[in-house]
């Protein structure tokens, strides 16, 4: 997936308040695509991916194509 | 008597306003200030009709999108991602928000701001966010194909954003057939003067006193005397195409001069009769355009309550490298022009408060396109009452 830096020293939760506070969609998406790679439960990184997806939409972000094939390979968009 | 008159504000008489110009009377003053009258209007004269909402300009480039209440309807004036022009319902289709509140480009999709809904710039809901539980996408109630955006009837000609809110109107080329023939030779690109050839007025009238007033000439001795220098009343002529447009032409127009003479270019292949004439319409319901062989004007009024009006004015020129400083002289002339109408149409706004006013009586001669304006009202509104929508 995307290799767009991540800060260490902050969290994600914290980086995707922050993203939240500036509208950055574009950043939003990237992040939530981290979370979900990082996510226990299938249900869990669905539910991340979506985020992400919708975020991806929004920004016109270049993976917007690899994340809803993640939620159609999961039954979870329409194909 | 008084009483009549008064009774008369909840659904007006209009049988007098039908009569041939010797004998009619104008409309009556409900028409002008009665917010009930001015809701039957919105219907009558300007939903069921092809009604000049914004300009294509607006939007220049795909993906900008601009939010437009017009007469109380959210609207979302858009260029999609091919770079047609679309006009639709500024809401979401599943809880009615808001979609867009302010002019921005759209990068992808719109999103709405409470549930995430997406559309794309076309209108077709493209994602519905966790509308089977979270992380579900999807759900066999929720028909995506059936949930696009509501897209307003539209379309663009000479620039302007034309729209048919009821989408009841003949198709547009039907409905503006004779203009578009009038002016044939002006098809051509119309380019834009930029930021100094568009000005918006704040006028506090009934927008059919803007029209009323632009469509005749009579009045330009009295209120335009710096025109009367070189275009007299006696070279114009009035221009009347019952149940479509009013207006008047000028047969000594004299193209504007920079100090060192240079002149704007003249559109492509006009013929003689457009080395000295312009015309003026009034496109009904709200649109007044202006042609010359060097340049265009175009004024969308924007009614905004029974006795409020916004004029946007917008200047185009027939190539796009014009030069500046002589665009903003005409800018200037034409502001000056047209705020000299405010104070006749904020006057004639005033009167209708005479509760003794009927209507007004037309000069036979002069008032020919006013009256075909009332006429083409009166009937719309009458038309409008019988087919069973009760004001």
């Amino acid at each position: 997936m995307s290799h767009e830096p991540v800060l260490n020293t902050v969290s994600l939760d914290e980086q995707i308040m922050l993203a939240h506070e500036n509208h950055d969609a574009h950043r939003l998406s990237y992040l939530y695509e981290q979370g979900a790679l990082r996510a226990d439960t299938v249900d869990s990184a669905c539910f991340l991916a979506t985020q992400a997806y919708i975020f991806a939409l929004e920004s016109d972000h270049h993976n917007q194509d690899r994340l809803r094939q993640f939620l159609i390979k999961h039954g979870r968009e329409q194909g | 008597m008084l009483k009549e008159r008064f009774l008369t504000m909840s659904t007006t008489v209009l049988y007098e306003v039908h009569k041939p110009i010797e004998t009619a009377k104008g409309l009556p003053n409900a028409h002008y200030i009665d917010p009930n009258t001015f809701d039957e209007e919105k219907q009558a004269l300007l939903f069921n009709q092809w009604t000049g909402l914004a300009t294509a300009q607006d939007v220049p480039e795909a993906g900008d999108a601009q939010p437009i209440t017009f007469l109380g309807l959210p609207l979302l004036l858009l260029r999609d991602k091919t770079g047609e022009v679309r006009v639709f319902q500024n809401t979401c289709r599943h809880r009615g928000m808001i979609l867009v509140t302010e002019a921005r480009k759209i990068e992808g999709a719109i999103r709405c701001p409470y549930h995430s809904w997406c559309y794309s710039t076309e209108g077709k809901l493209v994602s519905t966010p966790h509308v089977g539980g979270p992380g579900h996408n999807r759900h066999k109630d929720i028909a995506r194909e059936d949930l696009g955006l509501i897209e307003i009837r539209s379309h663009v000609w000479r620039d302007i954003v034309w729209i048919n809110v009821n989408e009841n109107a003949a198709p547009f080329e039907t409905a503006m057939a004779s203009a578009m023939e009038r002016w044939k030779e002006f098809e051509a690109p119309l380019y834009h003067g930029g930021a100094e050839s568009k000005f918006e007025l704040h006028v506090n009238c009934n927008w059919k006193l803007a029209v009323e007033n632009y469509c005749e000439s009579y009045h330009l001795p009295w209120v335009h005397p710096g025109l009367n220098s070189y275009s007299r009343l006696e070279d114009h002529y009035n221009i009347e195409k019952p149940g479509q447009y009013s207006g008047q032409g000028t047969l000594v127009y004299q193209q504007l001069k920079s100090d060192s003479g240079e002149r704007f270019p003249d559109f492509a292949n006009l013929s003689k009769k457009w080395d000295t004439s312009a015309e003026y319409l009034a496109i009904y319901p709200n649109v007044l355009l202006g042609t010359h062989r060097d340049h265009a004007f175009a004024i969308i009024l924007v009614p905004e309550s029974p006795e409020k009006t916004v004029e946007k004015i917008h200047l185009y020129y027939p190539t796009s490298d014009t030069p500046e400083a002589l665009r903003i002289k005409n800018a200037d002339q034409w502001k000056l022009v047209f705020e000299e109408d405010i104070m006749v149409v904020e006057g004639m706004q005033k009167g209708r408060h005479g509760v003794a006013f009927d209507g007004g009586k037309f000069s036979p001669v002069m008032d020919g396109p006013t009256h075909c304006f009332h006429q083409w009202a009166a009937q719309q509104v009458t038309d409008w009452r019988q087919t069973s929508h009760e004001p």
